[in-house]
Parts: structure tokens; C-alpha cells; sequence
């Protein structure tokens, strides 16, 4: 792909360089699962740490996930998601009407409804939860939310125990959602919208997700203090493995 | 004519109508619950969507927004006041402002000493116009003039054709 031969590739499923979140987005789509845009290329500290830890076959553990003061809360039903949104914001003292807020609100509200309506399974592989019913999920079920604030900006992580998140499925979410800009960008056939993801994806400066079958799915975001997309400080990955504490 | 209809626990809307125009206020969360159905009696007539006061849009509301613009297709409908968090659904899902003219905006700024946040309301036919985006206003809070625009104007204005 040319897009690709432009720019600096380690590994085939990895990227480095400066990209829109549209070029990140087709890259992804086309199987590259880690992505650094950033000018200095294969230098890049958190590309560095990547590759370090691709080499290791472990998951990358970010600077911001080792965040000082970091506040965990459980989330186990679909009624009390507002409110621990709120919770979330007001603890991590983000002004209700800030561009900030909204990123990060919106996010967390669609990484709760992605992990309480889209993560359970049945035994025949149909989603357990129903998106037009109230739900209350099981002691085993729960969904763990982490989050923290520095001055530069603010983390969340999300985490279920379901089924997991496999990367073509990542990939043909993108393929949606950033090929199709008319109404087949919306998906109809299933309970949810299928835009959480992207939405997630536009918000955040960093994204990580590290998915394990039938052990669940975390995702990991960093949001920049500033709305304005910067080429020069973004990256996506997806990890295939154990997920840490 | 006014109303005001509760739809549910997050969102509501307000109906006036003031020369030969209805304008509808949103108030809330645009969410799964959202429900415009009663709405669609004004298709044909013209309306304004206020979204001032929307909160937040989740990935379902802006399906159900998407619908609902898609049943109103031939009526002549214009968006009105919105604010940043309406401006990035526009700019990340296209068919969201449907077939509607949006006439006004808020672009949003943030003071570098005091993080106090304030917006600027931009008439887009101004904006096509040439009028030209301050990148920096005088805090209204602290009085510095380092209040800086919160985004990127390229970007925010995409969904301008």
C-alpha cells in the first residue's frame, strides 16, 4: 500500500510516521494493529516502547496508565452508567461544558454500552444482553473502570470479562465506518449503532486495546487537554494477549 | 404555540412556532430513548432544530437522529446554536445534518490561566462570508487575553460544504 511504502514500517503489521486519524483509520482496516504518528518516526518513545514490547510478546504498558493518583470504580448495571459517568467527571474535576468533558463522557459512555450490551455472549454466540432492556450484569461480569488526571490530560480504561474484541473485527468496523460516509456508515442490523469504536478512536490522543478470547477486552485511552487533533502525538494498538492489572 | 413534551428521564424537547417557522428546542441526552416520533407531524413545514442545550449524543441517538432526518428528506429544516459536541457528530457522521442548512455555531475557547471555557456563537453564512476565526479572545473570567480557540478551525468548520 503506498500509503504505507511512504512511510517507515518495522514490523508488517506496524507503522510509523505522520498520519491523519483517516490514514491511521485505513491503515488499520488494511491489518496494521500499531500505529505511532508522530514526526519522529521509528524514535518515537512510545513507539519504542511498542516494538520493545512486541519483541517481549507483551502488552505495552503507557505513561499514562501508570498514572500517580489513578481511582478505580466498578460499573454492573445499564441503568447507573449515567451516574457513574458523572462520578467520573466530577472526580476527575472536569467542568461539565468543556470540549474535554464531552471527549471524554461521550467515550465513556460508549466503551459501557460496547462492554454491557456487546461483551456477553451466549452459548450459541448471540449477544446475552438486549440494548432496549434494563441490564443488570452477573458478580463475574462486572466491568472495571480506571481513570486518572495530569495537567497535560486525562485517562480512562475500560475492561469486561466477555468475550473478547478479535482485531478483523476492529478492522471492518473502520472499513465502515470510514469508507462509508452515507447512511452504511450507520450499522442497522445489529442493536447497537456500531460507531462507539470510531467515536472512541476521533476522541482520544492514544488508544490501546488488548483483547483475549473468552477472557474480555480492555481499552485504554488518553485524552489530550487540547481538542485539536495533533498528528504529532497520536497512536492506536491492539494487543493480542494476557490482559495486566 | 408552545409545548414542551417529556420523552424520558434525559431528554425532552420544546415546541414554539413564531412565522410560519416551528422552532424545536432540544434539551438532554440524545440516547436510545430518544424518540422524535411525534415530530414527524411538522414534515413538510419549516423547522428549526435548536441544540443549545443537548448535553451529549451517544452512537444510538445519532442513529436515531439519522432516521428521523432521513423520514423528514423535502422538508426544509435548519440547525440552529450548535454547540462543539453537535459539531463533531456533524463532522464525524455526515448523513447527521441530513438534508438541514445549519445556520449558527459555538466555537468553544479555553483560558490558558485560569482553564475557564466560554464560547463565541459564528453565523455560518458569515463564515462562508470570510469572516475570520479569532484564535485568541480576552478571558472573560480573568481578563488575560491567552483565552485560546479549543480545536483546530479547519477541522471544526469540515462539515461546511
Amino acid at each position: 500500500m503506498s500509503l504505507v511504502q511512504s512511510r517507515n514500517i518495522i514490523l508488517p503489521t506496524s507503522a510509523t510516521g505522520v498520519f491523519s486519524k483517516k490514514e491511521a483509520a485505513s491503515l488499520i482496516a488494511s491489518g496494521c494493529s500499531h500505529i505511532h504518528s508522530s514526526q519522529l518516526g521509528q524514535r518515537d518513545p512510545l513507539a519504542v516502547m511498542t516494538y520493545q514490547s512486541i519483541d517481549c510478546h507483551q502488552t505495552a504498558c503507557y505513561p499514562w496508565e501508570k498514572s500517580q493518583g489513578l481511582q478505580q470504580v466498578s460499573l454492573d448495571s445499564s441503568n447507573s452508567r449515567y451516574t457513574l459517568i458523572n462520578q467520573i467527571s466530577n472526580s476527575l474535576q472536569i467542568k461539565p461544558t468543556t470540549q474535554l468533558c464531552d471527549r471524554v463522557t461521550t467515550c465513556l459512555e460508549e466503551l459501557f454500552t460496547n462492554s454491557l450490551f456487546h461483551a456477553y455472549h451466549l452459548a450459541d454466540g448471540s449477544e446475552k444482553y438486549n440494548r432496549n432492556e434494563s441490564v443488570v450484569l452477573n458478580a463475574n461480569e462486572k466491568i472495571l473502570i480506571e481513570f486518572a488526571r495530569s495537567s497535560e490530560g486525562i485517562f480512562i480504561s475500560v475492561r469486561d470479562f466477555g468475550e473478547g474484541l478479535p482485531f478483523p473485527k476492529i478492522q471492518n468496523y473502520f472499513r465502515r465506518c470510514y469508507e462509508q460516509r452515507d447512511q452504511s456508515q450507520i450499522e442497522t442490523k445489529n442493536s447497537g449503532a456500531g460507531l462507539g469504536l470510531y467515536v472512541v478512536f476521533e476522541s482520544a490522543s492514544h488508544l490501546k486495546i488488548v483483547s483475549t478470547l473468552k477472557q474480555g477486552t480492555l481499552v485504554s485511552c488518553w485524552f489530550s487537554k487540547t481538542s485539536a487533533f495533533d498528528p504529532n502525538y497520536f497512536s492506536f494498538n491492539f494487543f493480542q494477549g494476557e490482559i495486566k492489572k | 404555540m408552545n409545548t414542551a413534551e417529556l420523552l424520558n428521564d434525559h431528554f425532552r424537547f420544546e415546541v414554539s412556532t413564531a412565522e410560519n417557522r416551528s422552532h424545536i428546542k432540544l434539551i438532554g441526552i440524545i440516547d436510545e430513548n430518544a424518540d422524535f416520533s411525534s415530530l414527524l407531524k411538522l414534515k413538510g413545514q419549516n423547522i428549526s432544530f435548536d441544540f443549545k442545550d443537548v448535553s451529549s449524543i451517544n452512537s444510538c441517538g445519532i442513529r436515531t437522529w439519522v432516521n428521523f432526518m432521513k423520514e423528514l428528506i423535502g422538508t426544509p429544516i435548519e440547525f440552529v446554536e450548535c454547540p462543539p459536541l453537535v459539531v463533531r457528530q456533524m463532522n464525524m457522521v455526515p448523513s447527521f445534518l441530513g438534508s438541514a442548512i445549519v445556520t449558527s455555531v459555538y466555537i468553544p475557547y479555553v483560558c490558558d490561566e485560569c482553564d475557564h471555557e466560554q464560547q463565541q456563537k459564528i453565523s455560518i453564512k458569515d463564515y462562508k462570508s470570510g469572516l475570520k476565526i479569532a484564535q485568541t479572545i480576552t478571558c472573560e473570567k480573568c481578563s488575560s487575553n491567552t483565552m485560546e480557540l479549543d480545536g483546530n478551525v479547519k477541522q471544526y468548520f469540515a462539515f461546511v460544504k
